[in-house]
């Protein structure tokens, strides 16, 4: 039984095969792909539970086929770069990755950063409902989606733990620190920055006008707040 | 000869002529006391037209006498008998007096209008030597050389006042004056000292002294030295704003180097260090992992630090070869042997992808720098793999050609499939840093590769060209199998 299926797409042979030997030796499953079209097209039959996707690439680049990857499914993606800059990580996480990791990087963080992608939040997951309702929204854990009374939305896995720590805590505050932690694991905790993106991303999904949100609301020098009143249904 | 000596002469010489028109009424033409006083007066108008008013008055006070002591009755004394004569002799003094003052002074004012008319066209050569000053040199001491040959100066000297230097220029030295110079450019002074004929002043820029300037053996109006301080502001400005200009565009050039630079470093020494480091922590973190992964990891390791060692040795080239002068060092090569060791250099890079290599079946051996030309080749073939998509060929053809001097030539062609190079790109692709807007964010690179690889190329006497259309680009170095040490 492997800990899970990781596609690594990266366009140097060296890293495919370093990342091959690592994560093979940490109890992954593990396939390559050279550029972002070779990894759609594997993503079709392999199924990966994770992707490894490098930044810069020939062909289509990483961004692209981040956006591309993430259109189609809540596969959890993390992003290789060089390149560190916040803009670099703010259009990673834009693009739809769950994480951000710079090369060059130590094989122990990683495989804490594959560990904190795979994770999902488990206890309180188990025990929450299939699907609430507050007014106009709708947000169906087991398919993944989200209604905001004008279109329906696919989540990825991260929002959707995210919007399920947070309507678990509807409104209380949320310190940023609890709910990177609560997220995305221990190791995490002062990447606020993470979180903007991601909450973002979250109010275009369940806000009608994410510009002036009505449910997943900011507390400033906090955290953030889901307001409203959760219904199963 | 000095202007004294050539004045006390041209006095003699007008005494002389007095002697000449006396001796000449005397004893040749009748004794007529008008004819004789018309000829005096003629011969002082024609002192004072070619000559000045000291030659004329001394002939007037000559002429006088001698027509008294001649031709005025008591002839041979000094004495004037008929009261008469005493107005005739003043009349003829004064008519002589002013005649030769008039004289002078209308020749002066025509001497004055060819020396002002000589002061402009001088200005006007200057101002056009101005403008066509040659960046090369330091401005000022062009305008020092400038104004001296302009001028016809013994001596001038330029201090500028931005660069402190002082420039000298002209056949003789003017030694010393560096207070003076000093002090006319801060505090706008003039020194003037007509003896020697030598001048200091300030060149202002507006109401702000910027430079001042001394010149030696001319005398010069206060209005030419004017315009020569104007002109040589408008100067040392002008090679200022080009400065700053100049500065501006290398900083650019040089904040352009700096992003190129980053940008390709990042990515390419980052990659195989990304390797190693994730080999050693691997290795670090879990020791006890099979043997054949260790071995796998540090295998990975030790190429990629090699990798690392390729990329800091052609950074180091690249840094070398970034100069127009390239040191070629020639040794007998035989091209298939060169193409074959390029390919292997990049199997990295190539990656399972079909490349192809035909080659002729005789080709002659070369001399050449064998690091040098696998370093081009290894550009341009690095180049076709990285712009065409991952599993599509690459064809390398070597052959043989000819020139019209009957010389050969060995031809390398590089070809890949990718889009092609759009026309108008082509001819800047041998630029440095210059990079296709259509992939530089796609592809990593620092700009340099073409550039450096067509130096290479050039310093061989050969040449690199591209030819592209959508599918197929094709580079090929041409070099020549010349007489320098090539054999068949």
């Amino acid at each position: 039984m492997s800990a899970g299926r990781i596609l690594v797409v990266d366009d140097e042979p060296q890293i495919r095969r370093i990342m091959r030997t690592a994560l093979t030796g940490a109890g992954y499953e593990v396939d390559d792909a050279k550029t972002g079209e070779e990894a759609l097209e594997k993503l079709r039959d392999y199924h990966p539970d994770l992707v490894l996707l490098d930044m810069n690439m020939p062909g289509m680049g990483g961004l692209a086929a981040c956006r591309e990857i993430r259109s189609g499914t809540g596969v959890g993606i993390i992003m290789l770069t060089v390149r560190n800059t916040e803009a670099d990580k703010v259009q990673a996480l834009d693009a739809g990755a769950d994480d951000f990791v710079n090369k060059p990087f130590s094989t122990p963080e990683l495989l804490a950063r594959i560990r904190a992608a795979l994770r999902r939040v488990p206890a309180s997951a188990q025990s929450s409902p299939v699907r609430v309702r507050a007014g106009n929204l709708v947000i169906d854990f087991a398919g993944r989606t989200a209604f905001n009374g004008l279109r329906t939305s696919h989540l990825t896995p991260k929002e959707l733990d995210l919007v399920r720590y947070l309507t678990s805590h509807a409104n209380e505050a949320v310190a940023h620190r609890e709910l990177l932690q609560a997220v995305w694991g221990p190791d995490y905790g002062d990447q606020v920055d993470y979180l903007r993106v991601f909450i973002r991303n979250l109010r275009k999904k369940l806000e009608a006008d994410p510009d002036h949100p009505e449910f997943v609301t900011t507390e400033p020098w906090v955290g953030y707040r889901f307001n409203g009143t959760l219904e199963s249904f | 000869m000095s202007s004294f000596g050539r004045l006390v002469l041209r006095l003699l010489a007008s005494l002389a002529g007095v002697a000449v028109v006396t001796y000449t009424a005397y004893f040749i033409i009748p004794r007529n006391l008008t004819t004789v006083g018309f000829a005096y007066l003629l011969l002082v108008l024609l002192i004072a037209s070619t000559w000045g008013l000291a030659e004329s008055t001394l002939a007037s006070l000559a002429a006088t006498l001698a027509f008294n002591f001649f031709f005025l009755p008591p002839i041979g004394k000094f004495t004037i008998a008929d009261p008469q004569n005493w107005v005739a002799l003043f009349s003829f003094l004064a008519t002589a007096l002013i005649a030769s003052r008039l004289s002078a002074r209308v020749k002066k004012q025509a001497l004055d209008a060819v020396d002002r008319q000589r002061d402009i066209e001088r200005l006007y050569t200057f101002s056009r030597a101005i403008l066509l000053i040659d960046p090369v040199e330091p401005v000022a001491r062009q305008l020092a050389r400038k104004l001296a040959d302009v001028f016809g100066l013994r001596a001038a000297v330029l201090y500028d006042r931005r660069s402190g230097e002082i420039h000298r220029a002209g056949p003789s030295d003017f030694d010393g004056l560096e207070d003076q110079l000093r002090d006319a450019a801060s505090q706008g002074t003039s020194f003037f000292d007509p003896d020697r004929q030598r001048v200091i002043t300030a060149v202002r820029l507006g109401s702000e002294p910027i430079a001042s300037f001394a010149i030696q053996g001319a005398f010069m109006p206060d209005s030419v030295l004017q315009g020569i301080g104007n002109l040589i502001a408008i100067g040392l400005e002008r090679a200022r704003a080009q400065d700053l200009a100049h500065q501006v565009e290398a900083a650019r050039r040089s904040e352009q180097l700096r992003t190129t630079l980053i940008d390709a470093m990042a990515h390419e020494f980052k990659t195989p260090l990304t390797s190693i480091r994730a080999a050693t922590t691997s290795l670090l973190s879990s020791p006890d992992q099979p043997l054949e992964s260790r071995a796998e990891l540090l295998e990975i390791a030790d190429e990629e630090a090699r990798h690392l060692q390729a990329l800091i040795d052609d950074a180091v080239d690249m840094a070398r070869l970034e100069s127009d002068h390239i040191q070629v060092r020639r040794e007998i090569t035989d091209p298939k042997e060169l193409i074959e060791d390029v390919v292997a250099s990049l199997h990295t890079q190539i990656d399972n992808r079909p490349v192809e290599i035909l080659s002729a079946q005789s080709l002659p051996s070369l001399a050449l720098d064998r690091r040098l030309l696998k370093l081009a080749l290894r550009q341009v073939l690095d180049n076709a793999l990285k712009y065409s998509p991952p599993q599509s060929p690459v064809t390398i053809n070597v052959f043989n050609g000819a020139v019209s001097n009957g010389n050969g030539v060995i031809n390398f062609e590089i070809t890949d499939h990718g889009v092609g190079i759009p026309e108008q790109e082509q001819s800047r692709l041998f630029e440095r840093f210059y990079r296709s807007p259509s992939v530089k964010n796609q592809v990593p690179g620092f700009g340099l590769g073409l550039a450096i690889a067509n130096n290479i190329v050039l310093a061989h006497h050969g040449e690199l060209t591209v030819s592209s259309r959508p599918g197929e680009t094709t580079f090929r170095m041409t070099l020549p199998v010349d007489g320098k040490g090539a054999r068949p």
